[in-house]
């Protein structure tokens, strides 16, 4: 579950008509990110479609709104790794129906409805630059050495 | 016969106790020791499952190592809830982590999210 002390971007479940937001609650309580991604492919669990009478579009809609959520909660630093950082914005643009997983494509879509996420997406981008500059350095010295 | 053989047992069931008490304290000082617990954890607190009983709200100290680069991180802990397992053998024991410090937890959120994402690597998006 996402600690309570972090900024999420929370336009995405403001959104969701009132009817969905218990499931909603409960998915981003108790659910991984992959397994959140699983039910997205695979239907959700035994245990959510007893509790809650969804259809899978509803359920679709439901899960791409947790997704983004989720990934709004994320804390991104340049001591990550980058593949892990791709693989965040791939999620991404996976769950905003975005089909090419561009930084500039998703801000676009974001920036006027989900400020926090969109700013967000603007720490991606410094610490992507971040990691570039910290790699330039280093192959630098290597070239010196 | 058998007075022998529950002799072994009484014996066995001492020195167990004994031995994880010298664990404890011994292991402190090597990581390489640690026993690997698959569990349920958070930056505020972990869940751990022992065949040792704990009172509620114990003082623990918890010590974490992070995989990748070995670093240990220290908690002071909390008992704050334990809960028999299905098995009778062991208790889920709920700790909870006082007054974390912040680089701490920092650490062991990033740890948390790395092992989220880390597990994502292999889920086709398509």
């Amino acid at each position: 579950m996402p600690g309570r002390n972090h900024t999420i971007e929370a336009g995405f479940l403001d959104e969701l008509p009132v009817s969905l937001r218990a499931p909603a609650a409960d998915l981003l309580h108790y659910y991984r990110l992959k397994q959140l991604l699983e039910m997205h492919f695979k239907g959700v669990d035994g245990y959510l479609s007893n509790q809650f009478a969804l259809s899978p579009t509803e359920w679709q809609k439901v899960l791409d709104a947790v997704i983004l959520t989720k990934v709004s909660y994320f804390e991104v630093t340049p001591q990550m790794s980058p593949k892990h950082i791709n693989r965040l914005i791939e999620i991404t643009a996976f769950a905003l129906h975005e089909p090419k997983p561009t930084l500039s494509g998703l801000y676009k879509q974001v920036e006027r409805h989900y400020p926090y996420f969109a700013s967000w997406l603007k720490k991606v981008q410094t610490v992507r630059e971040e990691i570039l500059k910290i790699a330039k350095a280093k192959g630098r010295a290597r070239s010196k050495a | 016969m058998q007075a022998i053989l529950n002799l072994n047992r009484l014996l066995t069931v001492y020195t167990d106790a004994y031995r994880q008490i010298n664990d404890d304290n011994v292991l402190r000082q090597h990581p390489e020791g640690w026993t690997v617990h698959n569990t349920n954890i958070s930056a505020s607190g972990v869940a751990l499952h022992f065949n040792k009983q704990f009172k509620l709200f114990e003082k623990v100290d918890v010590m974490i190592q992070l995989p990748l680069n070995k670093e240990i991180l220290f908690f002071n802990g909390s008992i704050v809830d334990t809960r028999k397992m299905a098995d009778g053998k062991q208790e889920r024991v709920a700790i909870n982590f006082d007054f974390p410090d912040g680089k701490n937890q920092n650490k062991l959120q990033n740890e948390i999210q790395r092992f989220e994402i880390e597990e994502c690597m292999s889920i086709k998006l398509t």
